[in-house]
């Protein structure tokens, strides 16, 4: 866990007063604040795939991400990044290795979007490795409990009642 | 005649080709959802058509037909059902389907009800269900294939059914979807076209519907009734109701087509693909059954009533027609095929092998699953298909009763009852499934005058009931769920804030972020 460093961020969608009308919206007369904000870590890949298609083969970008503390791969839609220098907000490490990452990134390529075009045959995947870039997600506090935010697409995700 | 008929075949390939690379690139660029979703831009009635055309496939120009000459008239009450089925099927589940299925991130059928119903139990047995009879499935398209094939082509049977699976088998190989919603859209309109074309052909032949009655009721006057050739089904509404129900809600059980929900644009899109689906249905789902009835009296001594379609437009229409149509009827059997075998391939290297045989399974192994099962349906189908060939009415109507029997309330009850839980929707799979192949197999049929799909969906659909009641205290449905439920009954598109707080996908995230804010305060 670390506080401070420049930092290549995903530029944020949701804002921390949105976040907050986001859980208000969803509670009756239970107080909510935003506590914080936690930066976590990905390892980010641009993934170039050629699908055979009935017609020759079709090339597709997907951008893909492995969480740096559970090595957890996901596709992910395009996004920007930008930089910045962390100060007070709690940062995740990563944990991975940069070829864990690697491998997890071209299984999980394969594997979504085997399983979304229903593809049988093998294809190839260039990864172009992207670096570590961190998403934030604000912290709120509902009553006695924490909900996090994803900064990015606005979901939500409560916290285990240890945390809070 | 063969000659032309290959021409328009070929024709036919080449135009769907050039809809499907025309539909790519308008889908836009390069990116994963302009690829899948067609850049969005799918309208409702392109909707509404790949929905009837994925539901229908090669039964209507086989099945429908060979029922319609061997029963008569009494062949309509499958059509009844069918009309309304699409109508029924979108206004039911169709909205709500798409809300939920969005809301919980799911992107097939049995994902979405391992979601609905968490359990990997549930994800197993509607696996393991779903490739046992979608292999059904592929067997009758297979069949239908070499019987299409041998006629057009004129060679023997089994020389084209080997010729039929290995053009579906490459075919299947090639790849996965080419803007699929635009070939069907295609498909469908020649499929209505081309058999719409047929009956007014037949019709004019036989010197109009109510001449072509008289004759038949010469020739037999059961055939005009509502219970068979002969009488064969007289008082038999057990019978009837299953007929009615096997293509009316019975869509609303079958994997392949609920999928189809999940993949609308907006969740408004139902209520018009809706409309769009029952006109389509109005025209195009009678017509078959009527052409294999007027059969009877244009081939009298027709051998094989499956073919009676294929052998009336064969007499009747010009060769060119005649080939488009036929064309028409071999590509909506291969890409059907084609579906199926990619759909079956992809359920066992994904969610079963890898997910409780190999979890850590190389892509090679599960491209070797995936090829491997599609191949090893493909011959058992050709041996099955050339030994003792049942006939595709026979395979269809087995495989959709124990489809629909086992999935209907399970889909249904997802949506519109808060109580169904996990232990419901399992129980409900297996005792629905096991009633219909039990009933079908033990030709329990004529001696109980029930429908397997009635018994099936009837004693499904009670055990849903009944087992999600009993098991409320110790397996309620997660607050989550229920919450989904809610927004889903709505009418309007999701919130935002509840699509905000609906992602179940951060939960290792979550876990780790709730360690670090407890050592950081343990820090601070």
């Amino acid at each position: 866990m670390a506080r401070e460093g420049r930092l290549t961020i995903i530029r944020e969608r949701v804002d921390s007063t949105t976040a907050l009308q986001n859980v208000a919206g969803m509670t009756d007369d239970v107080a909510v604040v935003v506590e914080g904000s936690v930066l976590y870590p990905y390892i980010a890949f641009t993934a170039r795939c050629a699908v055979p298609t009935m017609i020759g083969k079709k090339e597709i970008t997907v951008d893909c991400l492995v969480d740096g503390v559970n090595g957890h791969g996901a596709t992910a839609d395009s996004f920007s990044t930008e930089q910045m220098v962390a100060c007070d907000e709690v940062r995740l490490q990563s944990k991975i290795t940069d070829g864990e990452a690697r491998r997890t990134a071209q299984r999980t390529v394969t594997h979504r979007l085997g399983k979304k075009l229903k593809l049988i045959a093998p294809f190839d995947v260039q990864l172009e490795a992207a670096g570590t870039v961190y998403k934030r997600f604000w912290i709120i506090r509902i009553g006695d409990g924490r909900i996090m935010a994803d900064s990015v697409t606005g979901n939500m995700h409560p916290l285990s009642a240890s945390a809070a | 005649m063969s000659g032309t008929v290959i021409f328009f075949l070929v024709l036919y390939y080449v135009v769907v080709l050039g809809i499907g690379y025309w539909a790519m690139r308008r889908g836009g660029g390069e990116d994963l959802e302009g690829y899948l979703l067609g850049g969005r831009q799918v309208g409702p009635i392109a909707t509404a058509l790949t929905l009837q055309s994925t539901s229908m496939s090669g039964y209507m120009f086989l099945g429908a037909g060979g029922l319609g000459f061997a029963q008569g008239y009494w062949a309509l009450w499958y059509a009844a059902g069918d009309i309304g089925g699409g109508l029924l099927n979108l206004s039911v589940i169709g909205r709500r389907m798409r809300k939920m299925s969005q809301m919980m991130g799911a992107l097939t059928s049995i994902e979405y009800l391992e979601k609905r119903y968490p359990s990997p139990a549930i994800r197993l047995v509607a696996g393991v269900l779903t490739i046992f009879l979608l292999g059904f499935y592929v067997l009758a398209q297979l069949i239908a294939g070499g019987k299409g094939m041998a006629l057009v082509t004129g060679i023997s049977y089994p020389l084209a059914l080997a010729i039929a699976v290995g053009i579906i088998l490459i075919y299947t190989f090639m790849g996965g979807y080419l803007a699929v919603a635009y070939t069907d859209f295609f498909q469908s309109l020649v499929m209505l076209v081309g058999v719409m074309w047929i009956l007014i052909a037949a019709l004019s032949e036989l010197g109009g519907l109510t001449a072509a009655n008289t004759a038949l009721s010469e020739l037999d006057p059961t055939l005009l009734s509502v219970w068979g050739r002969g009488l064969g089904f007289e008082g038999q509404w057990g019978v009837v109701a299953g007929a009615i129900l096997i293509f009316s809600v019975g869509y609303m059980g079958w994997p392949h087509v609920v999928t189809r929900h999940m993949a609308m644009s907006r969740p408004a899109t139902a209520r018009r693909a809706g409309f769009w689906a029952t006109i389509w249905s109005l025209f195009f789902v009678p017509a078959p059954y009527l052409v294999g009835i007027l059969a009877i009296l244009i081939l009298p001594g027709l051998d094989d009533p499956e073919m009676a379609i294929f052998q009336v437009a064969g007499q009747l229409l010009p060769a060119a027609v005649t080939g488009l149509v036929m064309a028409a009827i071999m590509a909506a059997i291969m890409s059907t095929a084609d579906s199926l075998l990619l759909q079956t391939g992809s359920i066992a290297s994904r969610d079963i092998y890898e997910r409780f045989i190999n979890p850590r399974a190389s892509e090679r192994q599960m491209v070797m699953v995936s090829r491997g099962l599609v191949v090893a349906v493909a011959v058992i189908g050709y041996v099955v298909a050339l030994v003792e060939p049942p006939t595709v009415f026979s395979i269809v109507i087995f495989a959709t009763s124990v489809l629909g029997s086992a999935f209907l309330p399970a889909y249904v009850c997802a949506v519109w009852w808060r109580k169904a839980n996990t232990p419901g929707a399992l129980a409900s799979m297996i005792v629905g499934a096991t009633v219909a192949f039990v009933w079908e197999y033990a030709g329990l049929v004529n001696t109980t005058e029930l429908h397997p799909m009635l018994t099936g969906v009837v004693s499904s659909t009670i055990t849903m009931i009944v087992v999600s009641l009993a098991t409320q205290t110790i397996s309620p449905v997660p607050a989550y769920i229920l919450d989904a439920m809610g927004v889903s009954s709505k009418v309007g598109p999701i919130p935002e804030r509840f699509l905000a707080a609906t992602e179940f996908d951060l939960a290792n995230e979550a876990a780790a972020v709730g360690k670090a804010i407890e050592e950081d305060s343990q820090d601070g």
